[in-house]
């Protein structure tokens, strides 16, 4: 083949954007769900397939946010597709794209075999939940000071002084207070994760993050974990996490089931 | 009371997470190029993660020209160096010096 003939083909192949791997023999089309509703298809090889959509050999891009987060959600949905589907499957990240076509893809899954399928039989009757750990702030500050006798003295102290007079004493307290609430927030996220461990097969605590917009603006985060769970601990998890919600200035947010996209691994490939 | 998961329309937070900084990336014999420039997974993926900052500033056109640019300009001049018998290239890989040039 000439040398220009090569370059042809190569760029007709175009690519295959993954949304996922799964457990699948039949090669099978899944309708237009895909980003930019695309055909979206399988790709078998054996027992495995990539959930695949065929596109142009370059990743998506564009200035548009609200484009991009339209993506991102065409693709999150594909992959809820794919579990009512085929129950488990190895979530790829957005814009993972092949360069080539159907046989590179199938190359693809014959030269990853193993460690695909390893995966989806290690993730089996698994997924993957969020949990979040928020406090009010004040209401652990009050508590802080009414079970401490000299901070309690001290802030009475303050309160019969005038207003100038108590400015370094009122510093002295905030510190105090913030350290030991600082304290207090490591022995409760200790709590807190090994309460969630004993329901999970395996978590992450994520960085924190100290705020979160929308209804719990007014509340700061103590814990974020990402949590596989198998289906039948779910409900135990759900036991926990209400215990903890229910505490007083403390609330729990917990989302899911999500495909494994914290837990999913294939090593060095 | 138990808690149950769930999955509402503000929780598009997890989902843009999960889409953008988890999940699996491929890896780099198969993955797409640009402009002859091989674009990682895991680069692609630092771009996108902080893409709505970026976008907001304007420096994602930027950064992804001047990289791929830069980038092919150092493979241009790929420079040989001449081993002796008993030396071998163990590392190779690109490198920068910066200086800085006071005012007069």
């Amino acid at each position: 083949m000439s040398k220009n003939g090569v370059v042809l083909e190569t760029e007709a192949r175009g690519g295959r954007y993954v949304y996922c791997i799964v457990n699948n023999t039949n090669e099978l089309s899944l309708d237009n769900i895909g980003i930019d509703n695309a055909s979206v298809y399988t790709v078998s090889y054996r027992d495995i397939a990539a959930v695949v959509h065929a596109c142009q050999s370059q990743p998506y891009e564009s200035k548009d946010e609200g484009k991009v987060k339209e993506w991102i959600f065409s693709h999150n949905e594909v992959i809820d597709k794919a579990t009512e589907h085929f129950s488990t499957v190895l979530p790829f990240s957005f814009d993972s794209i092949i360069a080539g076509d159907d046989n590179t893809v199938r190359d693809w899954l014959s030269k990853s075999y193993e460690k695909l399928k390893q995966e989806l039989e290690r993730l089996k009757d698994k997924a993957e939940y969020t949990v979040r750990i928020f406090y009010d702030k004040n209401r652990l500050e009050e508590k802080i000071i009414g079970q401490d006798q000299a901070l309690k003295e001290l802030k009475e102290k303050i309160e019969r002084m005038p207003e100038r007079a108590a400015y370094l004493l009122q510093r002295k307290l905030e510190l105090e207070v913030k350290d030991a609430c600082n304290a207090m927030l490591v022995n409760l996220a200790e709590e807190f994760i090994s309460k969630v461990k004993e329901h999970v097969e395996e978590m992450r605590v994520e960085e924190r993050v100290p705020q979160f917009p929308g209804k719990y603006g007014e509340k700061k985060m103590i814990l974020k974990v990402s949590c596989l769970v198998h289906r039948n601990k779910v409900e135990g998890l759900g036991e926990v996490l209400g215990e903890i919600n229910d505490r007083e200035g403390y609330d729990v947010r917990f989302t899911g089931p999500w495909a494994p996209f914290s837990f999913v691994d294939l090593g060095e490939t | 009371m138990k808690m149950k998961p769930s999955r509402l329309e503000y929780d598009i937070n997890d989902v843009l997470e999960n889409l953008l900084n988890k999940g699996l990336i491929l890896t780099a014999d198969v993955i797409i190029s640009v402009a002859g420039v091989p674009l990682l997974g895991v680069n692609l993926r630092a771009a996108l993660a902080g893409m709505e900052t970026m976008l907001e500033y304007g420096m994602m056109e930027a950064w992804d020209k001047s990289t791929r640019e830069w980038y092919i300009k150092e493979s241009a001049r790929k420079v040989t160096v001449p081993l002796a018998e008993d030396e071998k290239s163990v590392i190779r890989t690109f490198g920068s010096v910066k200086c800085s040039r006071r005012k007069e």
